[in-house]
């Protein structure tokens, strides 16, 4: 397991009340399924007071970088110690 | 003496001696009397203030932007195209920026029309332009405020055909577009065309700013790969008030105004990430 750093950005570290923690993790899914356990509650939670009752994901609703790197640009998904994640609202509004 | 020369004696008979914001003394021209150039020469307002400039004149309009982007810049500026992509929330501020600082060709290209939702903060929008035409709307608004801009307003819509015919001839792109797919589409034909993308998103409290050039990695650095994935984001949820596209389009306009006259450090290659529940501004590198 490696020790991987969690960085919420922006409107996440409102909705779910924390902006950084380390979790031990073997792959990006599996930090994210962790993410998802730990805070995706406060996250329906939320919605739901929005009066939405849809269960979205906060991984859904990010772009996850690794190190920089957007999840979806890395050919491998597994993690070391020492990396960095970042969990960053997706915006598409204009 | 040609149009040009005779319009360049005009304008200095008519220029007077002012200060500029910064204390510098400048001669400067009045609107009424740079329309009265134009109209005496056949030239238009655009080319009779480009020749102000070339003359040292400042048409008076512009007097307060001597202090940041000088004459100079105020040339380039006149003498560029910018193209927007959208005219609804982003866009209408970027519109309205860009025809205050003097960007002197406008390419607004919009298929919507205003309705009633689009009151809380698109500034072009009001009760007495609901279902018009937004191209047509943001025209006729830069008219009322620049009459020396010349505007393109194209009611289209941007697909795969269309974007490189819609884009070309711009010197750069603003996005104030609400679609993911969308984006990646004008971002792809400003890497075909050669010429800078200035992107923006909204959502609720938050927004986000990036200058990619043709080379960059652009929005694939934050969206991923894959036009079409995740056609929506956070804004679904959140909504988009009035202060969030203001202040997001100001920066992608500042974002124009430092790649037309060189001034100043990109927004690039690094997301600039605002939060102003929070009070907070964060950058994320992307190299």
């Amino acid at each position: 397991m490696a020790a991987v750093n969690i960085r919420f950005v922006g409107p996440w570290r409102l909705y779910l009340g924390v902006e950084r923690f380390t979790l031990q993790a073997d792959t990006v899914e599996d930090a994210l399924d962790q993410v998802e356990a730990a805070y995706g509650p406060r996250y329906h939670e939320r919605l739901l007071k929005g009066g939405i009752a849809e269960k979205r994901r906060i991984a859904g609703d990010s772009n996850v970088l690794v190190n920089r790197v957007h999840i979806r640009q890395l050919a491998d998904h597994s993690l070391k110690d020492g990396d960095n994640l970042d969990i960053i609202p997706r915006f598409v509004g204009g | 003496m040609d149009a040009k020369g005779s319009a360049a004696k005009l304008i200095r008979r008519y220029s007077k001696r002012a200060v500029s914001g910064s204390g510098q003394k400048v001669r400067v021209i009045s609107l009424e009397d740079s329309r009265a150039v134009a109209s005496r020469s056949g030239l238009t307002p655009l080319q009779v203030e480009i020749i102000c400039l070339e003359n040292g004149v400042v048409p008076m309009r512009y007097l307060r932007n001597m202090g940041t982007v000088g004459m100079e810049g105020q040339l380039k500026l006149l003498r560029s195209t910018v193209a927007v992509c959208g005219a609804g929330g982003l866009g209408g501020t970027v519109i309205e920026l860009l025809a205050r600082q003097g960007v002197g060709h406008l390419v607004i290209i919009d298929n919507g029309r205003f309705v009633e939702n689009n009151l809380n903060r698109q500034i072009m929008s009001g009760e007495d332009v609901l279902r018009r035409s937004k191209v047509k709307v943001a025209a006729g608004r830069v008219g009322r405020i620049n009459s020396a801009v010349v505007v393109k307003a194209l009611s289209a819509y941007i697909d795969n055909s269309s974007v490189d015919g819609l884009l070309k001839g711009s010197d750069l792109v603003v996005d104030a577009l609400d679609s993911l797919a969308t984006r990646l589409l004008v971002e792809a034909a400003c890497r075909r065309l050669k010429v800078p993308f200035v992107h923006g998103a909204i959502a609720g409290f938050s927004g986000q700013v990036m200058t990619v050039l043709p080379g960059d990695k652009g929005l694939a650095s934050i969206y991923g790969r894959g036009p079409g994935q995740d056609a929506h984001g956070l804004e679904t949820i959140t909504g988009n008030p009035p202060t969030t596209p203001a202040v997001i389009a100001a920066w992608e306009v500042q974002e124009v105004v430092k790649l037309i006259t060189g001034t100043g450090t990109l927004v690039r290659n690094r997301l600039l990430f605002l939060d102003f529940a929070d009070g907070s501004l964060e950058e994320i590198s992307l190299l």
